[in-house]
């Protein structure tokens, strides 16, 4: 009787419905969101998945990348992919506490495309959406390795719109070297 | 209001006053910390002060077992850190499952990733994904210069961390865990003992939790305190005021 009118009642099925959509947000907040697989980033860019080449980061290279990202890089040797006129490069950056995975494709110095690849902070996932990316199409670097092109913030993302513009930045750079060597 | 409302306030207001301005600065001082987090860097800088480790009741597990490398080197492993020859190497890495040093370049598994690190501790490349053959590492070897991974898909086998080949079996040393010995562990346990961010220290301190269940209630009556102080300090200052006005046009 009691059982048939719980199960009834308004108040129950409410009641059910908001502790569901807790413990989703909680389980949607705990994961990683992983909105494309590097793997798939590469194909799209390339329609296969080049073989991988290697920028190693020399001194002057770590040290003007430190001052693009405000942090030495954290590690030594950087992969990318090419198909001779392209360059992608999939890089790591922590907007405020947890790491951003973003891909870049350069060609001829610019930004060709732009994806945020894997999100894994609780707020600020806006900046995968493709009306904030597309800012990043065609920017080049300027004389002192800035962003030739104003990337216009998101309220509540500030710190994960700064990673991004560090990231596009340091793919710049490295395009840049790697078609030195 | 009454003479002895007034004594009494007055009273009260400089005891509480005296008795809680130690931790109003301590409050106040953690206050500002944390505003500025970012520019003091409170969540890189790590303490690992042994009582206040004790305080929080953390222990240390210490590292058993590890893997060893040439030149009488050990790579020890706790739940989550690894220990590279006394040095601390930094990241969440997860529980590795081999190591093997070939070329300068100490080669670390776990079951989803391949780390390359120098010999002084600095990271040289975190494969995993698109950069591994296989997403699960089952084990990891050596065989003629090149190092070897076992898959769920196989052996696969790279002189540079980039390209795979596939392989047959053949005879591959596999890395296996084996026990550290006395010296290695105590210089483990040393580089591997438990620290704390002096973030999430200063944050336990400002709300009081860093002092147990009750920490946080006695926060509550720190602010209660603050409250009658700001409430009594304004009234006793009116009521000087007025009456020194009071006081004035009587003169004149």
């Amino acid at each position: 009787m009691l059982f048939s009118v719980l199960r009834k009642s308004r108040l129950t099925r409410l009641l059910a419905a908001w502790l569901a959509t807790i413990c989703l947000a909680s389980v949607s907040f705990a994961a990683d969101n992983v909105y494309q697989e590097p793997d798939s980033f590469l194909q799209e860019a390339f329609g296969h998945t080049p073989q991988p080449s290697v920028l190693w980061l020399t001194r002057d290279v770590q040290a003007e990348a430190a001052r693009i990202l405000g942090h030495a890089p954290t590690q030594l040797r950087q992969r990318y992919w090419t198909d001779g006129s392209r360059t992608a490069w999939v890089l790591e950056e922590i907007g405020k506490e947890d790491l951003i995975t973003a891909g870049f494709v350069v060609k001829n110095g610019r930004i060709e495309q732009s994806r945020v690849l894997i999100y894994r902070e609780n707020r600020g996932g806006e900046v995968r959406y493709p009306a904030f990316l597309r800012q990043f199409q065609g920017a080049a670097l300027s004389a002192d390795n800035r962003l030739d092109k104003n990337i216009d913030g998101i309220s509540g993302a500030t710190l994960s719109v700064h990673a991004m513009e560090r990231m596009a930045r340091v793919a710049l750079y490295f395009d840049q070297v790697a078609r030195r060597k | 209001m009454n003479i002895h409302v007034i004594s009494s306030l007055r009273h009260w207001h400089r005891r509480l006053g005296a008795l809680a301005a130690v931790f109003f600065l301590l409050l106040a001082v953690s206050g500002i910390a944390l505003n500025h987090t970012d520019a003091l860097r409170l969540g890189q800088r790590q303490i690992g002060t042994p009582w206040l480790i004790a305080w929080y009741g953390i222990r240390q597990n210490p590292p058993k077992q590890g893997y060893r490398l040439p030149g009488n080197r050990f790579l020890a492993t706790d739940e989550e850190n690894w220990a590279l020859d006394g040095k601390l190497l930094h990241g969440e890495h997860g529980q590795a499952i081999g190591a093997l040093a070939l070329d300068e370049i100490v080669y670390i598994a776990t079951p989803s990733r391949l780390y390359l690190y120098r010999d002084d501790g600095q990271l040289v490349d975190k494969l995993s994904g698109q950069g591994l053959p296989s997403a699960q590492i089952e084990r990891i070897g050596t065989t003629d210069g090149a190092i070897v991974l076992q898959t769920q898909h196989g052996l696969f086998s790279s002189t540079d961390a980039l390209r795979w080949q596939p392989i047959k079996s053949g005879h591959i040393a596999w890395s296996l865990p084996e026990p550290l010995p006395d010296q290695a562990r105590n210089t483990a346990m040393r580089v591997l003992a438990p620290r704390l961010p002096l973030q999430r220290v200063l944050l336990d301190l400002h709300s009081g939790r860093i002092f147990g269940r009750y920490g946080p209630l006695a926060v509550d009556l720190l602010g209660l305190t603050l409250a009658f102080l700001g409430a009594t300090g304004f009234y006793l200052w009116f009521r000087t005021h007025r009456q020194r006005r009071h006081s004035a046009r009587e003169v004149k």
